[in-house]
């Protein structure tokens, strides 16, 4: 009794930690600091997904059938991979149209039908109600089992009374936990931050639970004086107990797909985890983590499944222990209290985490599809005062409490019977019959509503006939001459062997006939007509969604409506403050600036009608506006002219701001294009008339010096010579200056022709000093050489360094003073480059004219005297060197004199032969 | 209302010219579902069966191995892929 108070308290109290984790989570969203907002509380807490019935159901599974558990968790990892399609669309859709359940998705996909709505709903409501009944004796089973610890010993079959029933608690309980966070208001998003963070919270600590045991389970195992291995396989009553986990067998290859595509299926169309993964998503890029970290997550709650079930045949071989329980009854065999206490926490989150969840989405669900719309068709006769958002609330309090309380009748009727045990697939093969309409519905555009409702009824008529029939059968509430022979003693109508149909597993029959009917209805049915304007308009907005990036809805609304009749309707469902704010907040981004001077117009309507979805459903919302406004009925034609006309507006305007970007850019490419052009024009006038210049002046002289000596036959033949000597330089250095001119245009044209090979430098030099010694001995300079003993291999053209060797000599040679004047040619290894210096003990180069003599005609000032060279040779010279890859500069020395310096890349010695150079050297 | 031409001709030139965020984000699609494809052939194929044939591996038997080992390999698969592609899903 004492363990069982114990038991009850931390029970307690874990579930008031729950409150108090949603509690906090929605005090952090009132402050703008969402925890839900991360991509890894997403993740978790799609794991919602694993209930009791997976977290005790697996090792029982596994230790009957092998691995025969896994598909319910390969098939969502499966799924996962196509979720960047498949649930991006049904997120994007869902936020863009206000849906909030997939009875309104799947409503709102053919024409926003309430007929559909409530169908789908009461699907879901009949297929999930077993499955919640599953939950509530998973904790009873639980709490009965450990509170005879030490005892080991399986709960009795009879039924308790209500009040010692743990069960009938839990669910008052969840009850109350899912009203405060499920309901707290009528929203628009619907979107409870706080019970998504208790439901990530649940998810950590079912998955610490398992991992726990699991480690502490394997350590025993491989222990030496533990369970081992081969001490188990000796005994042979043992081995054969254990067979099916330790060499287990792929099911058929039909039953193995089938079971990984229900759970596949079901892992995005069971209620509550629409609500988790697509309602409550808030911010679309989640979904790529969730894409791999969930799947991670089933991994791993899946680690330690077979060792568990083998610890649990091996310490319970004689099977009076059911093998669903092996989690809690093998810790406790174990004489771990501690271990199973938190098993048990573990699998409470995992049955209260399933239950709070699934009734909340069911309740939207049978609130705004079911409820309503019979509410809509009494109020033409009684129509209500109140306000109708509190009486929507009021529906859904009362549903969850409704949907817990059919759960635990259920549960309390079926007790031990088969029909409970083997509700998880049985519920999953329900939702699957949602897949054809809702998948089909987003990427097929010819469904039509008359086409998803005749596969919907169909699929689960043999739902019912072929699974919950059976599953009644089996458990002594139907003759069991049912089984036999189907309806009338007919024994081709067999339930669990349709036609013939034998030796399947009764879920892959009744997958295989309920999905195969459901989709060839659909089809079917479909085809007999077109898609009338609505589902049309719909299909568009469903199948496109990831086509069109701005994700405008065009309203394909038409009629007269006015816009305080829209807020007066909304404001009953919302309230007064939350519908102005909203209207307020529209007519800004329309550019109004307020409500009151919203237009009456197709995107108004659609606003409001909206809005008002995402708190009663899209079909009652349409029926609403309608009930408001006078909508004139549109023709097929129309509808598509409008979404056509949409569209192309989007798609010239796109193609519009394309062009223009376009068109600027290659407007900015002429106009620079144009300014080098000018530059190039303006640099060859320059270099025309500095050409022109340069010629005109020995010309001058020339034609002065001619005519003297024409005009003065009796010169005296000394002055005579001196004259002529004077033509014949003057003529040298007219024709110096063109061959300048020449070359330094087939340098810059990329004309030139160069003869490169490896050089050594020194004999470079010394030729050219060879050369230029009359010059230098003319003005009685001295030349000084300072070169390495080794050679300075460059790579280079002979001719054109000599060239610029003596540009370089003759530059120093003119400005170094006659008589005392001095040349040092020094040559050096600086790291990866030779550097050449020519230096003089002339005048210097005036510093703001260091760079300018390398210009072309540029003569420097210094020293007054009237410059000898052609003020090409520098220029050249530069460009020479550029060419060769090297650098050519000039700096002033101290005290006086100029010093011009080359560099050029050295040549590894080890990658030229050095007998060549030196052949050439003559 | 000027002919179908022109409309084919802009259709078809916007679907050619995607801007690079959708291009992208096709090609994360594109990614996930050649490995949704390996995965099918990997995990259903005739051959899988095989596995309950070939012995034990350290005691655990092959079968286990390889389903658990596809698995985790679809998840490193997924995990590489979506943080390849940086933006948006």
């Amino acid at each position: 009794m004492i363990l069982s108070l114990a038991i009850i308290a931390i029970s307690l109290a874990y579930v008031g930690l729950l409150f108090a984790i949603a509690y906090w989570a929605e005090r952090r969203v009132e402050r703008g600091r969402s925890v839900i907002a991360q991509p890894t509380v997403y993740a978790l807490s799609l794991a919602v997904y694993c209930t009791a019935w997976t977290f005790y159901g697996s090792v029982g599974q596994a230790a009957e059938t092998g691995i025969g558990f896994l598909p319910i968790y390969l098939g969502p990892t499966l799924s996962a991979l196509l979720w960047a399609s498949v649930l991006l669309k049904m997120i994007r859709i869902s936020k863009s149209a206000r849906i909030t359940s997939i009875a309104d998705f799947i409503a709102s996909r053919y024409g926003k039908s309430q007929l559909l709505g409530g169908l789908v709903t009461l699907i879901a409501v009949l297929g999930v109600i077993p499955y919640i009944a599953l939950q509530l004796k998973a904790v009873s089973w639980s709490f009965e089992i450990l509170r005879h610890y030490p005892q080991v010993r399986m709960p009795e079959t009879t039924a308790l009374p209500l009040w010692h029933d743990s069960a009938f608690a839990v669910a008052l309980l969840l009850a109350a936990f899912a009203i405060l966070f499920g309901t707290r208001q009528l929203d628009v998003s619907e979107r409870h931050e706080g019970l998504v963070a208790a439901i990530a919270f649940e998810s950590l600590v079912k998955l610490f639970a398992f991992l726990a045991l699991g480690v502490f389970v394997t350590l025993e195992l491989m222990a030496p004086d533990g369970l081992s291995l081969e001490t188990l396989v000796s005994d042979p009553a043992l081995a054969q107990r254990l067979a099916p986990v330790l060499s287990p067998r792929l099911p058929p290859l039909y039953d193995w797909f089938a079971v990984n595509l229900l759970a596949g299926l079901a892992i995005i169309l069971l209620p509550r985890q629409f609500q988790v993964a697509v309602v409550e998503n808030s911010d679309e890029r989640h979904l790529r983590r969730a894409i791999w970290l969930f799947p991670l997550y089933l991994w791993l709650i899946n680690l330690f499944v077979i060792p568990i079930a083998l610890a649990g045949l091996s310490i319970f071989p004689d099977g009076s222990t059911a093998a669903d329980t092996f989690m809690l009854t093998v810790p406790m065999a174990m004489k771990r209290p501690d271990l199973a206490l938190l098993v048990f926490i573990g699998g409470l989150s995992a049955s209260t985490g399933m239950v709070i969840v699934e009734t909340v989405a069911l309740s939207t669900m049978v609130s705004n599809d079911l409820v309503l719309p019979l509410l809509m068709r009494l109020w033409p006769r009684h129509q209500p005062r109140a306000h109708l958002g509190q009486l929507l609330l009021m529906i859904r309090r009362l549903a969850i409490l409704g949907i817990l309380v059919l759960s635990y009748l259920y549960y309390r009727l079926a007790g031990e019977a088969y029909a409970l045990v083997n509700i998880g697939l049985i519920s999953f093969v329900a939702v699957a019959q949602f897949a054809p309409p809702l998948i089909g519905g987003l990427y097929w555009r010819g469904g039509t509503r008359e086409g998803a409702l005749a596969g919907l009824l169909v699929g689960f008529l043999i739902w019912v006939y072929t699974l919950l029939l059976p599953s009644f059968a089996k458990s002594g509430w139907l003759p069991p001459a049912f089984m036999d022979s189907g309806i009338g003693g007919l024994a081709f109508l067999a339930p669990q062997a349709l036609f013939g149909l034998e030796g399947w597993n009764p879920i892959t029959h009744g997958l295989f006939w309920s999905l195969t009917a459901n989709l060839l209805m659909f089809i079917g049915v479909s085809s007999l007509r077109t898609p009338r304007p609505i589902e049309a308009a719909q299909a568009r907005l469903f199948v496109d969604i990831l086509r069109d990036p701005r994700r405008n809805r065009t309203s394909v609304w038409r009629g007269q409506a006015d816009v305080r009749e829209l807020l007066a309707l909304t404001e009953r469902f919302l309230g007064p403050e939350r519908t102005r704010l909203a209207f307020a907040k529209h007519a800004r981004t329309r550019g109004f600036s307020s409500s009151d001077e919203l237009p009456a117009d197709p995107e108004t309507v659609g606003f409001a009608e909206t809005l008002l979805s995402g708190a009663i459903g899209s079909a009652s919302a349409r029926l609403m506006i309608a009930s408001v406004t006078q909508e004139e009925s549109l023709g097929l034609e129309e509808v598509l002219a409008i979404l056509d006309e949409a569209w192309q507006v989007r798609l010239y305007s796109q193609q519009l701001e394309q062009k223009s970007r376009d068109l600027e850019a290659a407007t900015a490419e002429l106009r620079a294009a144009n300014e080098r052009l000018q530059e190039l024009d303006r640099l060859k006038d320059d270099f025309m008339s500095s050409v022109t210049h340069e010629l005109r002046t020995p010309l001058a002289s020339i034609r002065a010096f001619a005519e003297i000596l024409r005009d003065h036959p009796d010169l005296d033949p000394e002055q005579r010579q001196r004259f002529l000597a004077i033509l014949v330089s003057e003529a040298e250095r007219l024709s110096r200056l063109v061959d300048q001119v020449l070359d330094l245009a087939k340098i810059e044209s990329g004309h030139a022709d160069w003869h490169t090979e490896i050089l050594a430098l020194q004999h470079l030099v010394e030729d050219t000093v060879t050369m230029t010694a009359p010059l230098v001995k003319e003005r009685g300079i001295s030349v000084q050489l300072d070169l390495p003993p080794e050679p300075a291999w460059v790579w280079g053209d002979r001719d054109r360094l000599i060239q610029v060797l003596e540009n370089l000599i003759a530059n120093a040679a003119k400005f170094a003073p006659s008589g005392s004047g001095r040349i040092e040619i020094g040559l050096r290894r600086l790291g990866p480059v030779w550097r050449l210096n020519v230096a003089d003990n002339g005048p210097g180069i005036p510093a703001a004219e260091l760079e300018l003599i390398f210009e072309r005609f540029h003569q420097s000032s210094a020293g007054g005297a009237k410059p000898l060279g052609t003020g090409l040779g520098l220029p050249i010279s530069r460009r020479i060197i550029t060419h060769l890859g090297g650098r050519i500069w000039a700096e002033n020395r101290q005290p006086r004199g100029a010093k011009l310096c080359v560099e050029l890349p050295a040549c590894h010695s080890d990658a030229i032969i050095p007998d060549k150079s030196g052949s050439q050297h003559p | 209302m000027n002919g179908d031409k022109p409309t084919a001709g802009l259709e078809k030139r916007a679907g050619s010219d995607q801007s690079p965020p959708v291009a992208r984000r096709s090609l994360l699609r594109q990614r996930l579902l050649t490995l949704f494809s390996i995965a099918l052939v990997l995990l259903f194929s005739p051959l899988v069966g095989r596995h309950d044939l070939l012995g034990p591996w350290l005691g655990i038997p092959s079968l286990d191995l390889y389903l658990y080992g596809v698995w985790a390999l679809v998840i490193l698969g997924a995990a590489w892929i979506t943080a390849a592609n940086r933006d948006d899903p």
